[in-house]
């Protein structure tokens, strides 16, 4: 399973919890078992079916997913998610 | 702090703080420990010091009474990760009720002075009265405790933040610093001074790299007590690193919370600059005075494009493995990094450049040093010179001060220049006063006399309940962008429920690009200090804190037309934003009514 990082607003819709264990085997596949694990965060993830909310950015292994093959990048047991905001406070 | 118990939350006063009193009229000097009354004051910050302005009836924020209160947070100086953070509290010059009274506030900055305090054995400084001449005041570690000394700084006076920092750094070679800049030295024409705090980078370097506590005039009331300076003398006390600590300082460095300030090479989006790729895309960034145009002209400032034209470094506060500070240097024609130019911030960035018509990155840095150097608050300042500018394009024929306009970098150079140096008193006083003298507050971007961040009132109606500027004290200003959700629902429980907590790191000493969690935040506390404080009296003691807050500006004469947007936002909503305009007047009234609902009989109930 690979384990997601979420940043706090997102975190607030997951029970609080900002690190979570999911499988999938791309990007997109743990995105859907982690809304299906907490649906609140669906309507924030997908902008559309398939489609990311614009505001998100997703990193496997540090490494921007847009610069990868976003949705589609293969995900490993040992990799690492994080999903953050496109823009922060400061 | 001295601690006699593992339960502060059952025994508060078994923790005792560090307070030292000092009256710059008369030069008393008092130290005390002061048992805590309950958690807020155990974990500081401004969650004790709102307690302490509570106490005491101002009316006039220039006034030698108004207590002037510099403490730390309970996480300040120990090994937790960016537990680098000092709190000035005081009635503050800008932020004031209709009625005229001036509303508690707090500003926040990291640097290394809290640390050194910290190390001094002081955990709280509260200055009150009035010096007959310039003032420096010493805190140093003695052989019984902490002690203290007033210094004249005559030497001082006009110097700029850096000067002055680095000035103090020559007779205090293992101290940080808190200082005032020009403009809080000239405290009756400047109502948005900042304290500039020193950085261990800086005082290394020689670069001016200070950071500020910006918000709310508290360089202001500290110039208006002719305190330029603040001295913490200590050695170095790095406690050997706890188990806990290091795995918690390993997550804050690599998780999702602090993304968005690291660089992409570590997995973040490059700092709080990266927001200029979205928000312009999104027409959602403030220009022209709050006024996004639909042009692509703010994307110039985006950072990718300007790599070519500065070399531009990731650097951070003492220990903190963040690195959020983008610092830009000249690129030598080798490519190599030449004079350090200034530190890019999206919200100085934003507001002195993008929102002023400026889109060029020569013209940024400048812009940005120059409210640096004088010490004011980028935000305010930035904020203040946009309106002037927007007047002075509906008036063309009667413009205010030097007739700057929008994109004119030379004038308003020129006149951020007058407004630091006291000349330009009318500005210098905030936007809200000056849009009431010329009669036209409607386009004064403001709530509460304070005035705005680079987000748009457009998009986020909570900064009507914000306590210490609009987002850094109530976390609604991307919810719109992020979430979409415009019910009235999701708006009562955004503002009451989750908006609010953003103030929990403005007690713990912590920076809020930590990005921690309640029950990280618990696991810091146990492991830096022995202290057992849960994640639920955590939010608990936030949410009084905050509760407080509100309850000060009722104090201070706020009354429920204080609590309102820029009217342009009701009645001019803006075509270019990519955004729904949802926020009206009909929906503001019904909002306000819920929240207040919501917030009363837990106010009443304090």
């Amino acid at each position: 399973m690979a384990r997601v990082s979420l940043a706090t607003m997102l975190a607030e819709r997951a029970a609080g919890r900002n690190s979570l264990l999911l499988s999938g085997r791309t990007l997109g596949e743990v995105l859907d078992a982690l809304c299906r694990e907490h649906p609140a965060l669906a309507p924030v993830v997908w902008e559309a079916p398939g489609t990311l909310n614009e505001f998100l950015v997703c990193f496997v292994n540090q490494r921007d997913a847009r610069d990868l093959q976003g949705l589609a990048t293969p995900v490993g047991a040992a990799d690492e998610i994080m999903v953050v905001g496109a823009a922060e406070g400061g | 702090m001295r601690t006699n118990t593992q339960e502060p939350a059952a025994a508060p006063a078994d923790v005792l703080y560090q307070r030292c009193t000092i009256d710059l009229g008369s030069g008393s000097i008092a130290f005390e420990e002061v048992p805590c009354g309950n958690m807020e004051d155990v974990l500081g910050g401004f969650g004790r010091s709102f307690q302490y302005l509570a106490r005491h009836d101002i009316t006039d924020a220039l006034s030698p009474a108004n207590p002037l209160i510099v403490n730390t947070g309970l996480l300040t100086g120990t090994n937790v990760m960016t537990g680098l953070r000092t709190y000035f509290s005081a009635y503050s010059p800008l932020k004031a009720s209709n009625k005229g009274l001036p509303a508690a506030m707090w500003s926040a900055g990291s640097g290394k002075f809290g640390t050194k305090l910290r190390w001094c054995g002081v955990d709280e400084i509260v200055f009150v009265g009035r010096a007959a001449a310039p003032t420096v005041a010493v805190f140093r570690e003695g052989p019984d405790g902490p002690e203290a000394e007033l210094k004249p700084a005559a030497a001082l006076c006009g110097q700029d933040t850096h000067e002055k920092i680095m000035s103090l750094h020559g007779d205090y070679p293992d101290a940080h610093f808190a200082v005032i800049g020009p403009a809080g030295e000239q405290f009756e024409s400047v109502y948005y001074a900042a304290v500039a705090l020193s950085t261990e980078n800086q005082l290394k370097s020689g670069d001016d790299k200070c950071r500020f506590a910006g918000r709310g005039g508290m360089g202001t009331v500290m110039g208006s007590k002719n305190l330029l300076g603040i001295v913490a003398q200590s050695k170095d006390k790095v406690a050997k690193l706890e188990p806990g600590v290091r795995d918690l300082n390993r997550e804050i460095s690599s998780h999702a919370g602090s993304a968005a300030y690291r660089e992409k090479k570590t997995g973040g989006m490059g700092g709080t600059w990266s927001n200029y790729g979205f928000m312009s895309k999104r027409h959602v960034l403030p220009e022209n005075n709050f006024r996004p145009t639909g042009s692509d002209d703010p994307a110039k400032l985006r950072r990718e494009n300007l790599e070519e034209q500065f070399v531009i470094k990731a650097e951070s506060c003492f220990r903190c493995g963040i690195n959020c500070h983008k610092n830009v240097y000249e690129r030598k024609a080798d490519g190599k990094a030449g004079a350090f130019r200034a530190k890019f911030d999206y919200e100085p960035l934003n507001l002195l450049t993008t929102n002023l018509g400026i889109h060029d990155g020569e013209q940024a840095w400048q812009l940005i040093k120059l409210v640096d150097n004088l010490g004011m608050d980028s935000i305010s300042c930035g904020t203040t010179v946009g309106y002037v500018l927007d007047y002075n394009a509906r008036h063309p024929d009667k413009p205010l001060f030097n007739g700057a306009g929008f994109g004119q970098f030379d004038a308003i150079m020129e006149l951020i220049g007058q407004i630091g140096r006291g000349a330009c008193p009318d500005a210098g006083h905030g936007v809200k006063r000056l849009s009431e003298q010329v009669s036209e507050p409607g386009y004064a971007m403001h709530v509460k006399g304070l005035e705005l961040p680079a987000y748009l009132a457009d998009t986020n109606p909570g900064y009507a309940w914000a306590i210490a500027g609009g987002h850094m004290s109530m976390s609604t200003f991307l919810s719109l962008m992020m979430e979409k959700d415009t019910s009235m629902e999701y708006w009562v429980t955004n503002i009451t429920k989750r908006g609010l907590m953003q103030v929990r790191d403005d007690m713990l000493g912590l920076c809020k690009f930590a990005g921690t969690n309640n029950a990280q935040v618990a696991t810091a506390i146990e492991a830096a200090t022995g202290l057992h404080v849960s994640g639920d009296e955590l939010k608990a003691a936030t949410r009084r804190a905050f509760l407080r807050g509100l309850a000060l500006e009722r104090k201070q004469g706020y009354t429920d037309e204080d609590y309102t947007l820029p009217a342009q936002v009701f009645e001019s909503p803006n075509e270019h934003l990519g955004t729904p305009h949802f926020v009206t007047r009909e929906f503001f009234t019904e909002l306000k009514q819920k929240v207040w609902a919501v917030f009363e009989p837990e106010m009443q109930a304090l």
